[in-house]
């Protein structure tokens, strides 16, 4: 693609920066109270579940990394174009972006929520909603490097809130993770099913691959960063299963700030109101992401203006977020995009793998024939 | 340069924004609660007693007390509020206490609704009063200047250092709604000028079914695995123990240890028969003895150790039935039930109505590990 040769040294980053960028853009508000949702499905082993959709997650984005290499330095948008032609391939590509704007709605109504039913309950959600795409805006004007250098402070800073969760342990029954493999697998496979919201977006590598200089090394640290989210995701689910009871976790919406509401300092009696607004850091990175997925879309396809594009994406998300009234219809809208993003980031990319290496058998042995 | 002012101008827009959008909490104008009491009075009604830190600075007392009858929690709370010249907050409330009437009807609908508001904490101690908590909380004691504060210390002390259960909301939760197992909280008494913490309240599901004194609390704690340094009396007949005596006689040999270190395990050793075995290995250091007694003689040591873990398991044996007979599974013998039985899809009910009719025995391995100072 044309667009492949003047991305200059200036858009290209080391491969490293995967590591960083790709666990924050899998880990933003799912993780306030994925633990439920799980739990429902597959009791107390449900951290088996969080074990197997990683697992999964490693294969797939092995098949991802795989399609990409295929294609050399083609991104997403150009792979539908060569593989389904360009009508098809940009109905495709615009569900997908679609899914993003959805997938940026959920994350940002989520987060509100979170803010109002614990700290604010009168803070105004339009109000919010503002700040956060406001900040998204100005960072994603600084482009991708931007984006990165933020991933790697909030790296850190998720390192940081790792060593809060050491305090429910001392109220932790282990025996409550007995017996191991108590349920069936179809209850694992549903409970795997529901981390979709929750896991979801380590699919940018389809977008950012192209930008990494050393592409040889891209499949270890990317691997590394879902590691990383894994192991987060496990730690965090295993304490909750330790500490909640048995009929106590089901009525916890928000799992993970419940568990740091006992952490107590002399200074500082309720960390979880520090926490929350905290975890805006590593939101919000996230959001940026996403929107600069989004824009390299639009101007892909249709050659828009990428500054006004964004103004105009801000604007239908903010429009979007402040029509969520209630808890009710939040919970609905990731449930949505839970089912949804097991399809974008699971099946599709599996389909893709397919379609790539069929299309390159196809194309060889037409080679072969003339 | 440009960009300056553009920066300038987004901070002073969003700050403008941010003036006055979110209700602000000028501590002047708070009050403070610190202590909440239920008491229950007929048909459902409840009758609230609030412990404020008091918010007139030059008054002498350093609580003021509020009490207000309503149908409901926040019910009361909107009159409280009625009568209070500052707004209420519940961000410090350290101790709600429930009376025992309130107890035995249940409580754990008012707990699960303090929990759903998020300023109050997970770190509230629950305890249940012997009496009115009206009572408790609004006598003017002599040497308690602020009644809230001193029940959360004191609960506080006993709980990191003496016989009584953590008894948080988290703990009580917990228990409420884990399979096999039932809360368990401290009872305040109110004793003339002072107040005592005069035993533990038995829970099955979320009513009071029983009480147990600080000596049986103290085998619960032990049983539990949370059980830290603390003193223990035993008795022990002289009889059993006259080979090593100095002078013979009849009647009981009172000996008093302090737990260094204790090991509880839990083993279910018969699903058909539901018989559970309890093994504690106790290091325990010997504090006082009621008599001479010959420590030079190794024989003597072991026999004594023998003899207070025969008293010890005889103790928690009694124990274990009186819980059983009031089906309140305190020490969560279903819990070891559920964890080991595969598949057993355990219940609370079918819990309830299979723990009063478990076998459960224990074992006390006592090791004296030094006598003191002295032999």
């Amino acid at each position: 693609m044309s667009d492949t040769d003047n991305t200059t040294q200036k858009y290209q980053f080391n491969a490293f920066m995967l590591l960083f960028l790709l666990s924050n853009v899998q880990i933003g508000v799912g993780i306030f109270g994925f633990q439920r949702y799980i739990y429902n499905e597959s009791k107390h082993d449900a951290w088996l579940s969080v074990i197997l959709i990683g697992i999964v997650t490693h294969l797939i984005m092995w098949i991802m990394i795989a399609t990409l290499k295929k294609h050399e330095s083609f991104d997403l948008f150009d792979i539908h174009r060569s593989l389904f032609g360009k009508w098809i391939g940009s109905v495709i590509s615009i569900c997908l972006m679609i899914y993003f704007i959805i997938n940026m709605t959920a994350i940002i109504r989520t987060y509100i929520e979170a803010v109002q039913s614990w700290i604010f309950p009168d803070f105004p959600t339009w109000l919010l909603s503002l700040i956060l795409l406001v900040l998204m805006v100005y960072g994603s004007l600084g482009g991708i490097r931007v984006i990165l250098q933020l991933s790697f402070i909030c790296f850190f800073l998720i390192l940081g809130t790792l060593i809060l969760f050491y305090y429910p342990l001392q109220y932790a029954e282990w025996r409550r993770i007995l017996p191991i493999y108590n349920t069936t697998m179809q209850h694992l496979l549903s409970g795997a099913k529901k981390m979709g919201f929750t896991i979801a977006g380590f699919e940018i590598i389809y977008f950012v691959y192209h930008h990494v200089k050393d592409k040889n090394k891209v499949m270890r640290y990317a691997q590394g960063s879902i590691l990383f989210t894994n192991l987060l995701y496990l730690i965090i689910m295993i304490i909750s299963i330790v500490y909640f009871s048995e009929n106590q976790m089901p009525k916890t919406i928000w799992g993970s700030i419940n568990l740091l509401k006992i952490i107590k300092y002399p200074f500082l009696e309720r960390i979880e109101f520090i926490a929350i607004p905290f975890w805006m850091f590593v939101v919000v990175p996230g959001l940026m992401m996403l929107a600069w997925v989004l824009l390299r879309g639009t101007s892909k396809l249709f050659g828009w203006n990428q500054k006004l594009t964004l103004y105009g994406l801000a604007g239908v998300v903010f429009i979007a977020s402040i029509f969520f009234q209630n808890r009710r219809q939040i919970d609905q809208l990731n449930d949505f995009i839970g089912e949804f993003s097991i399809i974008v980031s699971y099946l599709y990319p599996c389909l893709l793998f397919v379609l790539t290496y069929a299309a390159a058998w196809w194309r060889n042995r037409k080679g072969s024939k003339a | 340069m440009k960009s300056i002012w553009k920066m300038t101008g987004l901070i002073l827009v969003s700050s403008c924004l941010l003036m006055s959008c979110v209700k602000t909490s000028v501590l002047e104008k708070l009050g403070l609660t610190v202590a909440v009491g239920y008491d229950l009075l007929q048909k459902d009604k409840l009758n609230v007693t609030s412990v404020l830190i008091n918010p007139s600075v030059e008054s002498k007392k350093k609580s003021e007390i509020i009490t207000s009858e309503a149908n409901s929690n926040k019910g009361a709370r909107i009159n409280i509020n009625n009568m209070s010249s500052h707004t209420l907050v519940s961000g410090q409330v350290r101790v709600v206490l429930f009376d025992d009437q309130l107890g035995k009807q249940g409580i754990s609908v008012i707990i699960d609704n303090l929990s759903r508001d998020p300023f109050f904490g997970d770190m509230i101690f629950l305890a249940i009063s012997d009496g009115s908590s009206n009572e408790l909380l609004s006598h003017d004691y002599s040497q308690i200047p602020d009644i809230g504060m001193y029940l959360y210390e004191m609960l506080q002390q006993h709980i990191e250092d003496d016989w009584v259960p953590s008894c948080t909301v988290q703990d009580y939760r917990s228990a409420l709604y884990s399979i096999g197992g039932d809360p368990i909280l401290p009872i305040l008494h109110k004793k003339d000028d002072s107040v005592e913490i005069s035993g533990l309240a038995l829970f099955s599901d979320d009513k009071v079914v029983g009480t147990i004194a600080p000596g049986e609390a103290y085998l619960l704690k032990l049983l539990q695995g949370k059980q830290k340094t603390d003193l223990k009396e035993i008795s022990i007949d002289r009889n059993e123990l006259h080979p090593f005596l100095l002078k013979k006689r009849e009647g009981t040999v009172r000996v008093v240890i302090s737990n260094i270190g204790s090991k509880t395990r839990f083993r279910l050793t018969s699903v058909q028969k539901l018989e559970f075995h309890v093994n504690v290995h106790m290091n325990v250091e010997l504090q006082e003895i009621t008599d001479h007694y010959d420590f030079r003689n190794p024989k003597a040591k072991t026999l004594l150790e023998q003899k207070i873990g025969k008293a010890l398991s005889k103790e928690t044996d009694r124990l274990i039935q009186k819980l059983q007979r009031m089906n309140s599974d305190a020490i969560g013998f279903g819990k070891v039930y559920r964890s080991t039985v595969r598949g057993s899809n355990l219940s609370r009910d079918k819990w309830h109505g299979m723990f009063p009719s478990a076998k459960i025995h224990s074992h006390f391995k006592v090791n004296i590990i030094r006598t003191g100072t002295t032999e």
